[in-house]
């Protein structure tokens, strides 16, 4: 009796929860007017801050200084490596938040979606959320040894581009595949309802 | 109308009365246009309340007649409010087909997973069986309609404050009474002699609440459907699975860090 009591009363407790996040104001919402340009801009040129990412997140410059012995400045250049990786890390979220955004869009506008494909995009955005957030913990809480360190910024260097490459691609259709479906010329457009 | 408390008469009263409103706005903003489940909804719950008031006043509260009376006029109004809850969701979603496709197939599988389960604890408990459906019932609808809501959420999709709060007010109250079900009557106070009081006392008080909220909103107009863009079809089916893809690899990528951290032996 008393499990009942408590698997239902959480139950109940997160029924509310859900109830009372899903009626917050949205930060942007889709009136019927979705930013269609918000979806061509391409996302940052990290291919352009590449090689100068590259060049500071070297293991030379702190092998150097480590022979050197300047463990101070050892310590401190570690630290701004990991906030520029940390940095680094963010935008690769919100960027991968830009593309499901996308999709989502397009989701919300198409006259028949795919529950496999809609849940498939749900789980993927979770394990990188997961995968994230253990990335900002370990480089966070200093769990990531040095080494690791540039290991991580040339790994996050390259899922930027692919990012970037992503982003051109996918906002330019999604876009256009909205905009053609919208025109009055177009059998597919506003009269499906 | 013996064996009801003072209490209970004021608030059962005071829902009437804001039922009525509810009902008179109703008519006179002419929401029936947009809003025909629930017009009906109200008007059911107003006649509820008209048939039960004789039946308590001549057989009392607590009397085999009243309880029957009751429950036979409650599951027509349990019904009115699915039907006016489901065609609430239509209403708000029907700008966003795709979308509501996708809602129709979270409130089935709500329900086929929720009514199994309380099916089998009904059948199970012979005295509480009545209470167990009803609880079953209101999570069945809390489930399925929290997890739409959700789902406009998830999409971004903006759907009319009126909808909103109507549909929010639905889950509320199915929330409460679930809530009152399982700790009340179900579990604590059924060695508790006014526990019927206490849970009709509740339950009524919810739904007081959600009667207020739902004044305020029916005051204003309810948006009419408007002219948002559309995706075809083909579009989203080529779309979807490449983005998925693109996705995953993305996913992998990280996924393969994770994998060179860990110890090598």
């Amino acid at each position: 009796m008393t499990s009942t009591l408590i698997v239902f009363s959480i139950v109940a407790v997160l029924l509310i929860a859900a109830l009372i996040w899903a009626l917050r104001r949205p930060r942007r919402v889709s009136h019927g007017n979705f930013d269609l340009e918000s979806l061509e801009q391409p996302g940052r040129r990290h291919a352009t801050y590449l090689s100068l990412i590259r060049r500071a997140t070297s293991n030379d410059d702190l092998v150097f200084l480590s022979k050197r012995g300047y463990k101070k400045l050892q310590a401190r250049l570690h630290r701004e490596r990991r906030k520029v990786v940390l940095i680094y890390v963010d935008q690769l979220r919100s960027e991968f938040e830009r593309l499901t955004k996308m999709a989502r869009a397009v989701a919300a506008l198409s006259p028949s979606v795919s529950f496999r494909q809609e849940f498939e995009r749900a789980q993927l955005s979770f394990e990188f959320l997961a995968r994230y957030y253990a990335i900002r913990l370990a480089f966070g809480w200093g769990f990531v040894p040095i080494a690791q360190l540039s290991q991580l910024s040339q790994m996050v260097s390259q899922l930027s581009i692919q990012m970037e490459t992503s982003m051109r691609e996918f906002g330019e259709r999604a876009a256009a595949a909205v905009q053609t479906a919208s025109s009055p010329l177009d059998g597919n457009g506003a009269g499906i309802a | 109308m013996t064996g009801l408390s003072t209490f209970l008469r004021v608030i059962w009263l005071a829902s009437g009365v804001l039922q009525l409103i509810i009902f008179v706005l109703i008519l006179w903003l002419r929401h029936y246009r947009t809003l025909p489940a629930f017009a009906w909804y109200i008007g059911l719950n107003l006649a509820q309340a008209i048939v039960l008031v004789p039946v308590y006043s001549h057989y009392g509260f607590v009397s085999a007649a009243a309880f029957r009376a009751y429950w036979a006029t409650q599951v027509i109004t349990m019904v009115a409010q699915m039907l006016a809850s489901t065609t609430l969701l239509h209403r708000a979603l029907e700008d966003y087909p795709g979308i509501w496709e996708l809602s129709w197939r979270v409130i089935w599988l709500a329900i086929v997973i929720v009514i199994g389960y309380s099916w089998a604890t009904a059948n199970s408990k012979d005295r509480w069986g009545l209470m167990y459906a009803h609880r079953g019932f209101y999570l069945t609808f809390a489930v399925a309609f929290v997890a739409c809501l959700l789902l406009i959420r998830h999409y971004a999709i903006a759907i009319d404050p009126v909808y909103k709060v109507l549909i929010a007010g639905f889950c509320l109250y199915s929330c409460g009474n679930f809530l009152t079900d399982t700790l009340l009557k179900s579990q604590f106070m059924e060695h508790f002699p006014k526990y019927s009081e206490v849970w009709n006392a509740s339950d009524l008080l919810i739904f007081f609440a959600v009667l207020v909220v739902w004044v305020v909103a029916l005051r204003h107009p309810v948006r009419q459907s408007t002219q948002v863009p559309r995706a075809s079809g083909i579009a989203y089916e080529e779309f979807a699975p490449q983005l998925n893809a693109r996705l995953r690899e993305l996913n992998d990528t990280l996924r393969r860090f994770f994998r060179r951290q860990a110890p090598q032996p």
